[in-house]
């Protein structure tokens, strides 16, 4: 069920209180953020497109349902975003920051670059998948959409849905399994 | 012993399953180590996804979001489409205006009106104040027929129709700068 200042927050952006919608942003935003790198694997075009977003959803505003909660909707907006802007570019290759590269893994306890390296792993295998794949894994997965709300989302049949998801969950595992090898 | 597909255990997973395949279906799994294994494969796939964190964030996006929109104001649906039928009614107007336009609309138009025999516009303003005349004769007005006043301005057709279609491509102009994002992003 959505919270009261949530659906006040929407109310008054959609009057023009763009203070408002800057709430939503504030409260929203990291895991907007987090939407945009799992599906473009670069810190920078993830932030771009964080306030592309955004800005997106501000001029759809009047299609949001009330009675909903803001977040899935903003999250969905962001797939969606990236998946037009993959395609818009025809980047389909794997792009990913290397951030264990960043820090100085010395510093850490063995567990914790163990588990780092793990995340690197997982992240770099869903940017090796085909971005139809990458986009029903992360509508699926990380915002726990079924099948028919993914297809209503991407505007695909359902059978190409399924089909895609479980050859991406294949896919994935494969790719998984080299890496730990 | 058939062994369940790929699918049967996807959608096993993810509770796709009616009751009854789903209980044919676990009961299958605690007879078949094969099928057992599968299951268990995808089992951690799922679970690798789960176990990715999420990622920190270095900046604050608001304050930028917020600066953007102000200058971008939000126009609902409604207006948008107010815009379109304008930005179409001011097309319209230019065709109209055009002396060729005319030329090809007017013939049309006056094949429409003729079986009508309406009065010309004219003749209608004339009767009509000749009505309010006779109307208003007991307030002592003195009464006479109308005639069409006179401007002054000496306009021709062809300035009249210049500066429609002049005012008409300033305002498409305007309105078009107006609603291209583009033009109002400064970021």
């Amino acid at each position: 069920m959505i919270d009261l200042p949530d659906r006040d927050l929407i109310l008054r952006a959609r009057r023009g209180e763009t203070e408002a919608f800057g709430e939503l942003v504030r409260q929203t935003q990291a895991a907007v953020f987090n939407v945009c790198y799992r599906m473009l694997g670069e810190r920078r075009e993830a932030e771009d497109l964080t306030q592309e977003t955004y800005l997106r959803a501000y001029q759809r505003l009047y299609t949001f349902d009330l009675e909903r909660p803001f977040l899935p909707w903003v999250r969905r907006v962001a797939a969606n975003l990236c998946l037009n802007h993959i395609s818009a570019s025809a980047r389909d290759i794997p792009v990913l920051d290397d951030e264990l590269d960043e820090t100085d893994s010395t510093s850490y306890p063995p567990q914790i670059v163990e588990q780092r390296q793990q995340s690197e792993n997982i992240r770099f295998a869903m940017q090796g998948l085909p971005i139809r794949y990458r986009i029903i894994i992360e509508l699926r997965h990380f915002q726990d959409l079924s099948y028919e709300e993914i297809a209503q989302t991407i505007n695909r049949p359902l059978s190409d849905v399924k089909s895609d998801l479980f050859r991406a969950r294949k896919l994935l595992g494969e790719m998984l399994k080299n890496s730990r090898q | 012993m058939t062994h369940l597909s790929y699918e049967t255990l996807n959608e096993y997973l993810d509770h796709r399953l009616t009751a009854d395949v789903y209980n044919q279906a676990r009961s299958h799994l605690e007879a078949c180590p094969n099928c057992a294994a599968s299951l268990n494969e995808l089992c951690a796939i799922l679970a690798d996804l789960d176990s990715l964190p999420e990622v920190t964030m270095d900046v604050d996006f608001s304050l930028a979001i917020v600066a953007r929109l102000e200058q971008t104001p939000y126009l609902p649906r409604p207006i948008q489409w107010l815009t379109v039928a304008q930005a179409v009614a001011a097309s319209l107007a230019i065709i109209l205006a055009s002396q060729q336009g005319l030329g090809m609309i007017w013939p049309l138009v006056e094949k429409w009106i003729q079986p009508l025999n309406l009065p010309s516009l004219s003749e209608n303003i004339t009767s009509l104040t000749t009505f309010m005349f006779k109307v208003t004769a007991d307030l002592r007005l003195s009464t006479s027929n109308f005639e069409l006043p006179t401007s002054g301005i000496n306009l021709t057709f062809t300035t009249l129709t210049i500066v429609i279609i002049s005012a008409s491509l300033l305002w498409l102009t305007a309105n078009i700068l107006l609603l291209n994002p583009h033009s109002r992003r400064t970021l």
